[in-house]
């Protein structure tokens, strides 16, 4: 399901970057169909750990999920740092890692949904909307978080200090960190669904606010 | 850039609630073990982890607000380590609480507590070079030895892959960082700041050295180190931004 779900959602954007003639646009929309790309990746990665390794579904998603995901969605990132790395001289790979981790939410968000067929209409919306804005909001700061780094790491910034390789790492584990930390909230229903939904709007708009102001 | 008054007064208060607070623990924890009872009562821990969290948060804010008025990368980097420590230890605190069962260890919270010393690894070595003096010859010696120490140990035991891996990367990072704290402490005027991560470093190899016989590991007696160390390198480097010492 996860391979047919990841192909409707890439094939259509990748005729459609075809058609694109802005290559800000392009570049974002490739970043977004790996993204998508990725959270097939994830889904079968997570299946073989469940089945093989004998962890349970509670480890694996608090534990082992958010460090392959988090991988996976910045393999692109990883790429461009060691073939292309005046790429992530644009503040647009900031952007474009965002992209990539809500093209991951997409594919996660239609896979959760067709479980939950047994829900009514108005359930299933309520949902959708309470994961659209907490999950992507979560799985598009993480890897923005990474892109960041990269993007911190690829000007003059840290060059006092030398060891970009230990400052990439990081960006790396605080992503991981922050993912299990939501995975951990969710999965416990620590705080209720109004402030999921809540703390994803007012992360995104903050987060939206401080870009804006620094650029 | 200059931090204000009002911050560097938080620190220096900061700091000694946080030494209140590990007299007042460590206090109680020898009175319960004289005693023959368990060191912290259920509600013992709870404000226990309760503290310990605070003023971890604390300490990463309080440094932000510093960096963010002093425009000092240092100062940043400093509240990005303790900040991924406190995330870490949320997220522990948090398993413990909500699964009801102590988290085994290593777990994905080990990428938060090393990822301190990844940041602080940069930061000890910039802070050796700013200082003047040539950096000790036993400095490079000692870190070598350390690692191979681990490594040594790691064969002679005939330990598995993944004990070797984690063994040899925390001591590698926990080691360096402990190391070149030593030599912030004696050789250069950094002192405050060296004392923190020797501190914070200490704690976290103890614990590791323990948690490799006891997966499934509460240590109550060592957490008061860890927040106080915090709060020393919170204070120590806004004392030395406001001072010129990181111009």
């Amino acid at each position: 399901m996860m391979l047919a779900l990841s192909v409707a959602i890439t094939v259509p954007l990748l005729l459609l970057v075809l058609l694109v003639d802005n290559a800000h646009t392009r570049f974002l929309l490739l970043f977004f169909i790996w993204g998508s790309t990725a959270g097939f990746l994830a889904s079968e990665i997570n299946g073989e750990l469940l089945s093989m390794a004998g962890i349970t579904l509670q480890a694996l998603k608090i534990q082992f999920a958010p460090l392959v995901e988090e991988l996976l969605k910045a393999v692109p990132l990883v790429v461009l740092w060691f073939v292309a790395p005046k790429y992530l001289q644009r503040r647009e790979i900031v952007f474009a890692a965002v992209f990539a981790g809500f093209g991951f939410s997409l594919v996660e968000n239609f896979s959760y949904l067709i479980q939950q067929q047994q829900l009514s209409s108005v359930a299933l919306t309520q949902y959708v909307i309470t994961r659209s804005v907490s999950t992507t909001v979560m799985h598009g700061t993480t890897t923005g978080i990474i892109g960041a780094t990269l993007y911190t790491l690829s000007g003059e910034t840290l060059d006092a200090y030398g060891f970009k390789l230990l400052f990439a790492l990081y960006g790396y584990c605080l992503a991981v960190l922050l993912h299990a930390l939501f995975n951990i909230v969710v999965l416990f229903a620590v705080l209720g669904q109004r402030i999921a939904i809540l703390s994803g709007l007012v992360s995104y708009i903050v987060l939206w606010l401080l870009f804006r102001i620094r650029h | 850039m200059t931090i204000s008054e009002g911050v560097k007064r938080l620190s220096i208060l900061l700091l000694a609630v946080a030494a209140t607070a590990v007299l007042l623990t460590e206090s109680v924890m020898i009175y319960s073990y004289l005693d023959g009872r368990p060191l912290l009562s259920e509600f013992g821990f709870d404000i226990h982890y309760l503290v310990m969290n605070s003023v971890l948060i604390a300490s990463a804010g309080l440094l932000g607000v510093a960096a963010y008025q002093s425009r000092n990368l240092l100062l940043f980097i400093g509240s990005c380590g303790i900040g991924s420590w406190t995330l870490a230890h949320i997220y522990w605190t948090l398993y413990v609480y909500l699964a009801g069962q102590p988290i085994s260890y290593p777990s994905v919270a080990e990428l938060g507590f090393q990822g301190f010393y990844l940041v602080m690894i940069p930061a000890v070595v910039y802070l050796q070079q700013r200082a003047s003096t040539d950096r000790p010859v036993w400095l490079i010696g000692a870190v070598v030895l350390l690692v191979g120490a681990v490594i040594g140990t790691n064969i002679l035991y005939g330990t598995g892959v993944s004990l070797f891996v984690y063994s040899t990367v925390s001591a590698t990072l926990i080691g360096t960082v402990l190391l070149f704290g030593l030599s912030l402490v004696l050789y250069t005027p950094y002192r405050l700041f060296g004392a923190g991560v020797c501190l914070f470093a200490a704690a976290d190899g103890l614990y590791i050295v323990l948690a490799i016989s006891s997966p499934v590991l509460s240590v109550p007696y060592v957490d008061p180190v860890w927040y106080l160390s915090a709060t020393l390198l919170t204070a120590g480097l806004i004392r030395y931004q406001r001072e010129g010492m990181l111009e």
